[in-house]
């Protein structure tokens, strides 16, 4: 809705911005995407991944990265049946990509789908297919692949050997070909370029052995093609290709070892170069570029291993390209995967485990810190019920002006990359990713960051209304909390965590208690000087017993290498926690951020830290070495949802509800006379002023918290979860509600129809606010009176006819209401988030629609009580039985 | 000896189709790999050496303009009879270093080569010209002709009979290992490249011009030669210079193989003319002839010249395949023999057993001889080889062992002989322990090509049965107890040697699955006469692949699909 900009804030209006962040439990209402075998995936923008893998029925489903989603990803399927074997295709030249699956023993290819101008996300209905089959129906079609001009397929016959066809993707007619060798089992086939040849790369058994070979198609002139044999003197047991910026592709050949071959430009060589690192036999491999920084991925018994071509420098904390590192393990439970490089996001892994579940999984390194992070890849599920560790910012922006913040944005960012959710919505923001977030009249907005540790970073806020950009440390709150609590080795053998636990084991040794207390308190402070670029003295600290002689000597005496090359983000998630060994650190400032000089053994590692990102994850590793765990770290110091004490709020409230509207029956007759007498006095004060409202504040609520109130995520939670209570499966919430309210409301709003038509358009915009102060005091949001009051207000200016007469409409409806409110609102109610959430909590209890207006209630109360009084608002029975019984006055006119 | 005559003298023959030759010159062209320009300005200096400048030259083109300039000038002063201009201009043109006789700026087409019907010993090399110029003076003082060569083509004879491939050249070109090969054996995978084929076939006499197969512009055959000649004199005493014919190519490296178990020791070339199916470069074959074992390549007048082109018997002659590789049977035998040395050895090596002969006329005998108390047992082990058959289905050879088992009993009682009986794989009846009829064991091979020109071998074996010649029920009853439990022991010695056999050729094969050892497979030494899956058996594997083997019984030859396919390695 546009708003006239003189009604709205500007920079000279004093805005203020009230912010808090809690490490603190929250909830989503999604599900995990669960994957059968094979993953694919390609970039259709920047940072924008799309993935393609099998659902576990075996439909071919795509998973396509989506901004401003509510999970951040959508799910669209695109076969009806069981798919066997798919491949993507991406034309670098044309941009655009092409699918290709086998579904009922058919190949089918896709049109050209254009990155520039497609609707990704309606792409399962825009996306159309043409099929071609094998030559004999008894020919069982198991693989296919396709390239940027034709698309093979293999074949299994009873009893024979594999077959493979091409066909030109204009034509789909398929053309039988043979193998150059005896091969008899085809394992791997992809299209590809070599040589400045099309063809195609296969892997196939040969006798006891295996065998690695490209052919291409066949020129026209002669009828002949050229081949290729890749031999190493191990076997090569997978390949992956990948598009180079000529017309070859860069093949990785694995075994043992992993090879990349290079075709040469006008020369007959290939280049061959054999990685760093010998393996147990390598199952599967993957790789990925972006310009000239390459990843390999590659799998076997041991583990999923990582290596780039961006080797990171420690001397000059620069990356030199095109130098290999050494492989290090980054997951040990990945069966299928797929990688994509970005920006921002340097490295994308995307793996599945179907030992575990089967849940797609992403884990990402970001460019600005080089940290790892890892998250299931979740799509929303209206009825499913994800718990995350997070960082949950609740922010608002506040001005005496009298205008509205209406139809404003503000500004997102991030010191480093996060995937976060503003307002219900997934988002990446980082250094170079911005996000812009409408504000309503209500000015506020949060930020959930999930979390696997307790690092975080900075956000940014900008805004035109803003005088300067505002940041927000996410951690803030736990770094102080830190500090306070873990003061000594003492304070951290004592530490407690919320349900009286002990945060670190009995008996651990109190010099290593002490060195960790030290450390803590050494990294807390080169956070903060972080933060207000003050000075930093060099610090050095030991966590675990060091062993004197290594101790002794210079760190430039004991320089041995095994891990050159990695990031300090490959180093912490790879290299730390095999080390297991007593670790050194020394702390400085230097010109562009803090060093860190790590000694591990004999290992020597510095990299120049530049965010609190960093400084987080130490600390977390601190902890780590005396196993202090995030989730231990968590239960000592985030905010913990008391969901005992928030259902027995609601259950007060519901009683109290029930009691009300019993008495509320009995009243009526009593409040219709008052109504009446207060019309009449009403209209004589009737001034014609009071008729035009402006445009300006015509969504405004009048019956809003106040504004008064500080930011707070915990107390803000059920607001921040809003726009999935508005959304269930795509119904609007008025039929979600149970028939019987349905219908009153129906009967009501056609009656009031002909009222409306008797009054006029304007009249409508009110209508809106007194129904909305209806609901709300039926929900014991609004007491009855101020709901008179409101109504009266609002009604101030029409014909007193009309108002009569709706008053009327009001109090038959109502009388009806309060008939069936009894059985209507004690009826079942399924909606996000809080049914899912509530069955967890109550681990049966069905959820009514009373229960769910007094959930409403009672979330935000009882954390407002729980934070101010210290304990929950109906600890005691009497207490509630007193409040229970208050439902009986409540609608009893006490107009003194 | 039917082979010798399908090989023409030779052991061993690789055909190679005219096509494949042909495309891989254009992959060579395609992708640059050779050089695609051809210009030279060949001259004089003012002393009266012969100088050249190449297109790579700076100013190249400019000094094609300025000789042709001055040339004109110099014709137009002669004819208008200006002396002391003229003088002028001769002057300049040496200062200049203008005085060239002939000029090339040319760009190459893919050369192509085409056999010739009758001829086994030259074919055709052609080069096209795309486009260019050819540039001529006829006399010092005339105008310069200039020929466009758009489209022409420069035909003409190799003759590929005088061919030899240089055993001193080959080892200064060689990489270490290599080198080695080369001495040992002469002849490296490297010499079966497209790219030394090409060298080689540059480096014939280019003035063997064919008039019938060349169009040139018109009258320009002279000065075509002329200058083509001196382009020669000019660049080919150059030896640093690797362009030969215009095209600059550079041997391929290809990493030295393991010695083949068929390593030629000699090569030499003729080409095979085929019409078939009216597709001569399809059928069509330049042959690479090669010997064995040092033996001198044949002299006589037929030598090389095969009665048919080879790639005629192929059995794959789709895109997949570019030639034919063939092998006389009797070298192939060769092979054979280290499967029967194999086979025996398996016997041999089983404790008690003796070799009464190895394979004569393919029938090997082995004996055992065993007591037990005063009573003998004497077994002959017959193992006899059956004629090679071609897979019946698939690809490849199969190879089978029949064993047949003859045991003679002989049960004493105090030291006189109370009766005699045999067993064999013959026998028909059974009795107690005896369950089974006899029935000869076989013990069968499957070769089929693997890996660079290694073989796959798969075996499987049918256990042999022993039962009596005679009908035992009509033995005395003693007699027959005490038979029997002389038999006990036997048979379970009969199981373990079927059980030994089986494990010792699995774990030769590399195959899993060999059941746990047993004393008996503890006995059995290392063999190495047959490591298949690890011994090259053929050569020049890194550069071709193999498949569909099989023999040819009519021509007398073992046969293979090849595949031109140069093994990429670091």
């Amino acid at each position: 809705m546009k708003v006239d900009p003189k009604f709205q804030i500007t920079k000279d209006d004093k805005v203020t911005v009230d912010f808090k962040s809690e490490l603190m439990q929250n909830y989503f209402p999604e599900s995990a995407i669960e994957a059968g075998t094979t993953i694919r995936s390609l970039m259709v923008a920047p940072e924008q991944p799309f993935i393609f893998c099998l659902t576990k029925d075996k439909q071919l489903q795509g998973i396509l990265r989506s901004e401003g989603s509510a999970s951040g990803w959508e799910q669209l399927i695109f076969s009806k049946g069981e798919v066997t074997s798919f491949e993507l295709e991406y034309n670098t030249d044309e941009d655009y990509f092409q699918l290709a699956k086998v579904e009922d023993n058919k190949v089918w290819i896709s049109d050209e789908i254009p990155l520039d101008s497609t609707q990704f996300t309606t792409l399962d209905k825009s996306i159309s297919w043409s099929s071609m089959e094998a030559v004999n129906e008894s020919e069982l079609i198991n693989k296919v692949s396709i390239g940027a001009e034709k698309v093979v397929f293999g074949t299994i016959t009873k009893g024979e050997d594999a077959k493979y066809y091409v066909a030109d993707l204009d034509e789909l007619t398929p053309k039988p070909c043979t193998l150059f060798e005896n091969g008899m089992k085809v394992i791997q086939f992809e299209l590809g370029n070599f040589q400045y040849n099309d063809g195609v790369f296969m892997l196939y058994d040969i006798g006891k052995e295996r065998s690695f070979v490209f052919q291409s198609f066949p020129d026209e002139r002669y009828g002949k093609t050229s081949k290729a044999r890749f031999d190493e003197e191990r076997n090569i047991n997978c390949f992956a290709l990948v598009e180079s910026d000529d017309a070859n592709d860069i093949v990785y050949g694995a075994g043992k070892n992993i090879h990349q071959y290079i075709s040469g430009i006008e020369e007959d060589t290939v280049d061959v170069i054999k990685m760093p690192g010998t393996f147990e036999e390598i199952k599967r491999i993957r790789a990925a570029r972006n310009g000239d920084n390459h990843t390999v991925w590659s799998l076997n018994e041991k583990g999923l291993y990582y290596q780039t071509n961006q080797f990171f420098d420690q001397e000059s904390q620069q990356f030199i390209t095109n130098k290999w590192t050494n492989p290090i393990v980054m997951a040990k439970d990945a069966e299928q995967f797929c990688c994509v490089k970005g920006k921002g996001i340097r490295n994308r892994l995307f793996a599945i485990n179907t030992k575990h579940g089967s849940e797609l999984t992403q884990l990402w390194q970001d460019a600005t810190t080089t940290l790892w992070n890892k998250n299931t890849l979740t799509i929303k599920g209206i009825d499913s019920l994800k718990e995350v560790e997070s960082y949950s910012a609740h922010i608002q922006f506040h001005s005496n002006a009298t205008k509205t913040f209406q139809g404003l944005q503000v500004q997102l960012s991030a010191e480093s990359n996060l995937f976060v959710y503003v307002n219900g919505e997934s988002y990446h923001i980082g250094p170079n990713h911005e996000v812009s977030i409408p504000l309503t009249v209500s000015a506020e907005f949060t930020v959930i960051c999930p979390v696997k540790d307790i690092a975080s970073c900075r956000i940014f806020i900008n805004a035109d209304f803003l005088q300067k950009t505002v940041a927000i440390n996410l951690a803030q709150q736990v770094l102080e909390d830190l500090e306070e609590k873990i003061t000594s080795g003492d304070a951290l053998a004592n530490a407690q965590k919320q349900n009286g636990k002990l945060l670190v084991a009995k008996g651990t040794d109190s010099k290593i208690l002490n060195s960790v207390a030290a450390g803590i308190q050494d990294m807390l402070a080169t956070a903060k000087t972080m933060e207000n670029d003050a000075p930093l003295k060099r610090t050095s600290f030991a966590i675990g017993t060091i062993n004197s002689t290594i101790q002794a000597r210079g760190a430039a005496a004991s320089r041995t290498f095994s891990h050159q090359g990695l990031t300090l983000g490959d180093f912490l998630h790879s290299v730390w926690d095999s080390a297991k060994k007593a670790v050194e650190f020394v702390i400085e400032k230097v010109k562009d951020g803090i060093k860190f000089v790590i000694k591990i053994g004999k290992q020597v590692f510095n990299w120049i830290v530049k965010t609190l990102r960093e400084i987080g994850s130490f600390i977390q590793k601190i902890f780590d070495t005396i196993k202090v765990f995030f989730k231990d770290l968590f239960e000592f110091l985030a905010f913990l949802f008391d969901w005992d004490a928030i259902v027995e709020t609601k259950n007060a409230f519901k009683d109290f509800t029930n009691e009300a509207i019993i008495c509320l029956k009995d009243e009526i007759k009593n409040i219709r006379k008052f109504v009446d007498d207060t019309l009449d006095k009403q209209i004589e004060k009737f001034s014609p002023e009071l008729v035009d409202i402006p445009d300006s504040l015509d969504k405004i609520d009048p019956s809003q918290p106040s504004k008064e109130n500080n930011a707070d995520p915990k107390s803000n939670w059920l607001n921040s979860k809003k726009s999935y209570l508005h959304d269930s499966s795509g119904k609007p919430i008025s039929s979600q509600i149970p028939t019987d309210f349905t219908s009153v409301f129906q009967s009501f709003t056609s009656q009031l129809k002909d009222i409306l038509i008797k009054s006029g358009e304007g009249f409508k915009l009110q209508m809106d606010i007194i129904m909305d102060g209806f609901k709300k005091m039926i929900q014991g949001k609004m007491t009855f009176l101020d709901f008179l009051k409101l109504l009266l207000n609002k009604l101030a200016g029409l014909s007193l006819f009309l108002v009569k007469q709706l008053m009327d409409l009001i109090f038959v409806s109502l009388d009806t209401l309060i008939s069936i409110a009894q059985v209507g609102l004690n009826k079942k109610w399924e909606i996000p988030i809080i049914t899912p959430l509530y069955k967890t909590v109550t681990k049966s209890d069905e959820l009514t629609f009373l229960d769910v207006m007094c959930l409403f209630v009672a979330i935000p109360t009882t954390i407002l009580y729980k934070i101010g009084e210290g304990k929950a608002p109906f600890g005691e029975g009497k207490t509630k039985e007193e409040f229970i019984n208050r439902g009986k006055t409540i609608f009893q006119l006490n107009l003194n | 000896m039917k082979g010798k005559e399908t090989l023409a003298g030779y052991d061993m023959v690789l055909a190679l189709s005219q096509n494949t030759i042909n495309y891989q010159f254009l992959q060579l062209y395609k992708r640059n790999i050779i050089h695609k320009k051809w210009g030279v300005l060949g001259g004089k200096t003012a002393d009266g050496k012969d100088f050249h400048i190449t297109e790579q030259d700076a100013g190249f083109k400019q000094k094609i303009k300025d000789w042709i300039a001055i040339q004109k000038k110099i014709g137009k002063a002669k004819e208008d009879k200006k002396w002391s201009e003229f003088g002028k201009l001769m002057t300049r043109r040496d200062e200049e270093n203008l005085n060239f006789t002939f000029g090339w700026d040319t760009t190459l087409a893919a050369p192509e080569i085409s056999f010739i019907k009758d001829n086994t010993k030259e074919l055709f090399l052609e080069i096209g010209f795309k486009k260019g110029k050819l540039y001529y003076r006829e006399e010092e003082t005339k105008e310069i002709t200039v020929f466009d060569l758009k489209n022409s083509v420069y035909a003409f004879r190799v003759p590929i009979g005088q061919l030899k491939v240089n055993k001193e050249q080959m080892v200064l070109d060689a990489g270490e290992s290599a080198a080695k090969i080369i001495r040992e054996s002469g002849l490296s995978d490297n010499d079966f490249t497209i790219q030394s084929l090409f060298l080689n076939f540059e480096n014939a006499n280019i003035s063997n011009f064919d008039k019938s197969k060349s169009t040139l512009p018109k009258g320009s055959s002279e000065a075509f030669q002329t200058a083509i000649a001196n382009y020669f004199n000019l660049t080919v005493s150059d030896s640093s210079n690797p362009y030969v014919l215009g095209y600059g190519i550079q041997r391929k490296k290809i990493r030295a193989s393991e010695k083949a178990m068929f390593q030629p020791t000699s090569l030499g070339f003729s080409t095979s003319y085929s019409n078939k199916n009216k597709k001569p470069g399809k059928f069509s074959a330049f042959n690479f002839l090669m010997m064995l074992n040092d033996t001198k390549p044949p002299k006589t007048t037929t030598a090389g010249i095969l009665p048919k082109s080879l790639i005629e018997f192929g059995k794959d002659v789709s895109s997949a395949t570019d030639g034919v590789f063939t092998i006389q049977q009797e070298h192939f035998n060769v092979y054979l023999k280290s499967l029967d040395d194999y086979v025996q050895s398996t016997f041999t090596n089983l404790d008690g057993v003796k070799l009464k002969h190895g394979f004569k006329n393919n029938v090997m005998v082995l004996t055992r001889h065993q007591k037990k108390k005063d009573d003998t047992i004497d077994t002959t082990f017959t193992i006899t080889r059956e004629p090679v058959k071609n897979n019946s289905n698939k690809s490849g050879i199969s190879l089978r062992y029949k064993i047949e088992i003859h045991v003679k009993v002989v049960v004493h009682a105090w030291s006189i002989k109370v009766g005699e009986k045999t067993l064999s794989t013959k026998g028909k009846y059974k009795k107690d322990k005896i369950k089974k009829k006899g029935s000869a064991g076989y013990l069968d091979f499957t070769i089929k090509t693997g890996k660079t020109g290694r073989f796959d071998l798969d075996h499987n074996l049918i256990e042999p049965n022993v039962a009596f010649d005679q009908n035992p029920n009509l033995f005395g009853h003693g007699f027959l107890n005490d038979l029997l439990s002389i038999l006990t022991v036997f048979i379970s010695w009969i199981i373990l040697v079927v059980a030994a056999i089986v494990n010792q050729i699995a774990t030769d094969l590399g195959k899993q699955g060999a059941s746990g050892s047993s004393a008996l497979i503890k006995k059995l030494n290392d063999i190495d006469v047959l490591n298949q899956t690890n011994k090259v058996i053929l050569p020049l594997g890194k550069v071709y692949a193999f498949k569909n083997l099989r023999m040819e019984t009519k021509q007398d030859i073992v046969a293979y699909d090849i595949a031109y396919a140069p093994v990429i390695e670091k």
